[in-house]
């Protein structure tokens, strides 16, 4: 099936663009790079001051008027340990290095029809003590995939943009490993992690009124577990895998606000302000049930949740100075409709267990010219759940971190 | 093998100085191109990669005179789209965004109706010192919609030209927020050479050049006037004239099924009963029998006394569904 894609993929983009290189293809690239500091903190541990390194190449191709293609590499390393949120549920704080290289090819022609094909192969390592080596944890993930999407602009309607699109990808960890699974306990399967997934995803860009900007999208996700099977209301486990969906809507509204000259401050300057406000739900539903040994207890769906998170940025620009003030927040609410809260001692309750997620963060920004620019940001992060058993995973965390350094842009 | 690397690195190099085209990596959503009374427009887009962080916008206006100066300054993109503010100078104004490397830019050609100069000179002493010169289309009047205008510039230092390309009809009617087709290009240069293909609407086309880049005058823009008139194989029209201020139109059917043709007349016209309003009109709707040999005729009156006609007349004629038009420029 992956083969036939990939290959689908290739096949087409060959004979779609092949007969009109020539004279005509440009070389146009685009280059962004940060080279930053920072440190981060968790639950009162502090990480050594690390570097921050991101590198995004685009040698793009323009093979013909509105064709492009756009082969990609972009990296990162992030030296100061960062809280990551693994597969919804685990919290891991860790240092994290990540490839990803893809071929994309866009086409768009004058009346504001667009199509891209894309395919790429991403390869994230995640380290967690000192000792560890690189590509040895036991999250390391690649993930190959191939994409579709068509959209539509419009020239003169309230919805400007509706696009629709698939992707196909899987998720490999080829390091994880239950310990009940090497010790031959668990008979759930042994590479856990592992998915192929297809997401069905479509977004429409709306503007109302000269100054109001809406960005609505809904997402679809079929996650087919390779090696999980599904665990039985009598502690067995049934011969059919684990199959998640997962659904997200979001909706981004801008705005801007109107501007100030602040002439007798700063010589001339001009003062925009933007606010922007994402309003999210994901929706989980798992296939998956949990079979508890010690308290023979069994909860179906145990891995659905509900999410709403709310997420405003207030953003000052000052022009001609070229310094920009970005302030924002996030307030996430997490529920678990089927799974119960349980006591210090892991004995379940009546409740269903929560969690809700506090966050601020300030950013600056300050243009030197040439591309380069300079900024500094800083945020802080509280999860609180209505549980205090983190046997299994953490519910409970504070977290903060401070990045400074440079950035480029060509 | 270092001698290909270096061949390798230095043709990127040279390939990566190409001039800007509009590159699907930056859209602009709005606002469209058109005609705007609103001096202040929001300027409002998108970007196809989460990676570019910022933009490069200007506003240059087509003609610069005292008062009316070109500026630029950076954009912040967030969720991969960006907004602005900028306030347009009258007449006609280019807003680019482009990546900061300048590599991908997507442009707008706006017109802000204000009220007329009276120190602007008239389209016809245009281009009086302009380094452009086309040497190609030396025709006033092509068949085809699709056409490559080529020329040179006088002077060596001129590496791109702003071109703007004006359908008169759809410009001059319609309200003034509507979108029009105001299409815009940036032309590359080359050995003092330049070349450039444009999709032409029916009726008279305008087409103003200048260098890019620079503070334009009226005496610095070259304009070229076009018509396109469609063709068919199965109706053709002669040239149209004006016989005593009547319209006479005649032509062939050359397909023997058809008995009847459409004519319809239309031009932008100034309605004697709303003077200094100009709008587009069909002057003259009418349904002909087609005689034995295939031709046909029509001797119609101009109405002048209800309107005046400030725009060439096109004719088109419709017959079994195939269509021929003819633009009349010596209707006076």
């Amino acid at each position: 099936m992956k083969k036939l894609l990939l290959y689908s993929a290739v096949c087409f983009m060959a004979s779609v663009f092949l007969p009109s290189v020539g004279a005509e293809v440009k070389f146009l690239p685009l280059i962004n790079a940060d080279l930053m500091g920072g440190q981060s903190f968790y639950q009162g541990k502090t990480s050594s001051f690390g570097g921050h390194c991101t590198l995004d190449l685009v040698p793009a191709l323009r093979l013909k008027d509105g064709v492009y293609l756009l082969p990609r590499y972009s990296g990162a390393y992030i030296g100061s340990s960062l809280t990551i949120e693994i597969e919804d549920e685990d919290y891991l704080y860790q240092q994290v290095m990540d490839h990803a290289f893809s071929l994309k090819f866009m086409g768009k022609n004058a009346r504001g029809g667009v199509f891209k094909l894309s395919g790429g192969y991403m390869l994230e390592y995640l380290r967690e003590t000192k000792n560890e080596k690189w590509s040895h944890g036991l999250y390391d993930y690649g993930s190959p995939y191939v994409e579709v999407e068509l959209g539509k602009e419009f020239a003169d309607k309230s919805l400007r943009l509706f696009s629709l699109g698939y992707r196909y990808y899987t998720m490999r960890f080829p390091n994880y490993e239950s310990l009940a699974s090497k010790l031959q306990l668990d008979l759930s399967g042994e590479d856990l992690m592992d998915t192929d997934n297809h997401k069905v995803f479509m977004s429409a860009d709306i503007i109302i009124k000269r100054e109001v900007f809406i960005r609505l999208g809904y997402d679809l996700l079929l996650s087919g577990y390779q090696d999980q099977k599904v665990a039985l209301e009598t502690g067995e486990y049934s011969n059919e895998m684990r199959e998640d969906k997962t659904s997200v809507i979001k909706c981004n509204l801008g705005c801007d606000l109107p501007a100030k000259h602040l002439g007798s401050l700063s010589g001339g300057q001009t003062m925009n302000a933007y606010v922007d406000l994402e309003l999210g739900l994901k929706i989980k539903r798992s296939g998956q049930n949990y079979f508890d040994a010690d308290a023979v207890a069994f909860i179906a769906g145990y891995y659905d949740y509900n999410r709403f998170d709310v997420k405003p940025v207030l953003t000052y620009k000052f022009t001609p100075l070229g310094l920009a003030v970005s302030l924002g927040g996030r307030f996430s609410a997490k529920f678990y409709p089927n799974r119960p809260l349980q006591d210090k001692e892991g004995f379940f309750e009546e409740k269903k267990l929560r969690s809700k997620t506090y966050e601020a963060n300030l950013a600056v920004t300050y243009d030197i010219g040439r591309g380069v620019s300079v900024s500094a940001s800083g945020g802080y992060a509280s999860v609180k759940s209505n549980t205090s058993y983190e046997k299994l995973y953490t519910y409970n965390y504070d977290s903060a971190y401070y990045i400074a350094g440079l950035s480029y842009e060509y | 093998m270092h001698r290909v690397i270096y061949t390798l690195v230095y043709s990127a190099f040279l390939l990566s100085s190409a001039p800007l085209f509009s590159s699907p990596l930056v859209s602009i959503g709005r606002p469209h191109a058109g005609s705007t009374v609103d001096a202040e427009v929001v300027v409002a887009g998108n970007v196809e990669l989460s990676t570019i962080e910022r933009l490069r916008l200007s506003v240059e206006p087509f003609l610069a005179t005292a008062g009316r100066q070109s500026f630029s300054r950076s954009l912040l993109v967030k969720n991969r789209r960006f907004r602005e503010k900028v306030t347009l100078a009258p007449g006609l104004n280019i807003i680019r965004i482009s990546t900061l490397g300048g590599k991908h830019q997507a442009a707008r050609v706006l017109y802000l109706i204000s009220e007329r100069d009276a120190s602007r000179r008239s389209l016809q002493d245009w281009g009086s010192a302009s380094p452009v010169v086309f040497s190609s289309l030396n025709d006033l009047k092509v068949n085809t919609r699709r056409i490559e205008l080529t020329g040179e510039v006088s002077d060596p230092a001129v590496k791109a030209l702003d071109v703007v390309l004006l359908d008169t009809f759809d410009f001059f009617c319609a309200s003034a927020n509507e979108e029009k087709n105001i299409a815009y290009h940036q032309v590359a240069v080359k050995k003092g050479r330049f070349k450039f293909a444009l999709k032409l609407e029916r009726g008279l086309n305008i087409i103003l050049a200048k260098p890019s880049g620079i503070s334009a005058g009226e005496e610095d823009v070259r304009v070229k006037s076009v018509i396109y008139e469609a063709v068919s194989g199965r109706v053709t029209l002669d040239e149209p004239f004006v016989r005593e201020g009547a319209l006479v139109v005649t032509g062939q059917v050359l397909d023997a099924g058809v008995g009847t043709v459409d004519i319809s007349v239309d031009c932008l016209v100034e309605q004697e009963l709303r003077p200094g309003k100009i709008v587009p009109k069909t002057i003259i709707k009418r349904r002909l029998e087609v005689a034995d040999d295939g031709s046909f005729r029509l001797e119609a009156q101009f109405r002048m006394e209800r309107y005046t006609i400030k725009s060439p007349p096109s004719i088109t004629v419709g017959a079994g569904g195939a269509v021929a038009t003819k633009t009349l420029v010596n209707w006076r």
